[in-house]
């Protein structure tokens, strides 16, 4: 008996797929990431406490956007963080910081820090140590500051143990 | 009235190997320059001094002392450059082919805590 010839199923011609755009690298969950499924609600939730999760057709999305943000109610009078930063302070301009530190800030608005954290002020013995002095501070990683009189501060402790290590001789002014 | 007072921040970076090796006596040179700097400029003017890694298209990364000059007194300080690369040779002592200086305007803050300073509220 003749087997009857397989008929062959015609292939279907799918349109040609849409290119997806590339998926934006983000570190957590947010509005690019779009839904969330099963576990990923209750870490996303556990992330973002407080804020509101809605359910749509079996699917979790958890919304993170600006309306969800608790609404601060300032006092009359009382200028917000925001307006304080952005030149609201008291002999403060625009992009200034409040005076809590040393600080530099540039024409472009960013803003340069220089921590004054100086634990000691030294001066060594002539001027062989103190070039290998300056050196032995420097290569600890951490900054020196400069003064007259042949003065320079320290700021962290290794750099002088670096230099007791070396027996450089200097004075702790 | 602000306290911030416009000054200037130069930032000198100079490469710390040549061909691969160290420079030689290049913490001298760096007090060299330091003390001109503090003579021409005065007392007033800070110095900071820090090592790190820079890295250019032109040569890759390289070890640099990063010297952060700030002053008033721009006239003094460009002068200043323009004399120690030139006459001085003390940039010259650091064996480089170049030696950056950026200049910027900036606003600086001195934090003070003696009382006079209570009127910000700390």
């Amino acid at each position: 008996m003749k087997d009857k010839p397989k008929q062959r199923r015609k292939k279907r011609v799918l349109p040609p797929k849409k290119a997806k755009p590339p998926k934006m690298e983000t570190g957590g969950p947010n509005e690019d990431a779009g839904f969330l499924l099963g576990d990923q609600v209750d870490q996303a939730l556990d992330s973002y406490r407080g804020r509101r999760a809605k359910v749509k057709k079996g699917k979790y999305i958890v919304k993170l956007g600006a309306e969800d943000k608790p609404k601060r109610h300032n006092k009359p009078g009382r200028k917000s963080a925001k307006e304080s930063f952005a030149g609201g302070g008291e002999g403060l301009h625009a992009g200034e910081r409040s005076p809590t530190m040393v600080g530099i800030s540039f024409d472009s608005n960013a803003l340069a820090v220089f921590p004054s954290r100086e634990i000691a002020r030294v001066r060594f013995g002539n001027e062989d140590e103190e070039a290998k002095g300056l050196g032995l501070l420097l290569s600890s990683g951490h900054t020196v500051d400069c003064y007259e009189n042949d003065i320079y501060g320290v700021t962290s402790d290794s750099q002088l143990q670096a230099l007791k290590d070396a027996a450089i001789r200097f004075t702790v002014l | 009235m602000s306290d911030w007072q416009p000054q200037f921040l130069y930032s000198i970076i100079i490469g710390m190997e040549r061909d691969g090796k160290p420079v030689p006596d290049f913490d001298k040179s760096t007090v060299r320059l330091r003390k001109a700097i503090l003579s021409e400029l005065g007392g007033m003017t800070l110095i900071k001094m820090k090592d790190a890694i820079g890295d250019t298209k032109q040569w890759g990364p390289e070890k640099v002392r990063l010297i952060l000059v700030i002053t008033g007194d721009v006239e003094r300080a460009n002068d200043l450059f323009v004399e120690l690369s030139s006459k001085g040779n003390v940039l010259r002592q650091f064996n480089q082919e170049e030696i950056w200086v950026v200049r910027q305007q900036v606003g600086l803050f001195r934090a003070d805590f003696r009382p006079r300073a209570r009127h910000f509220g700390f």
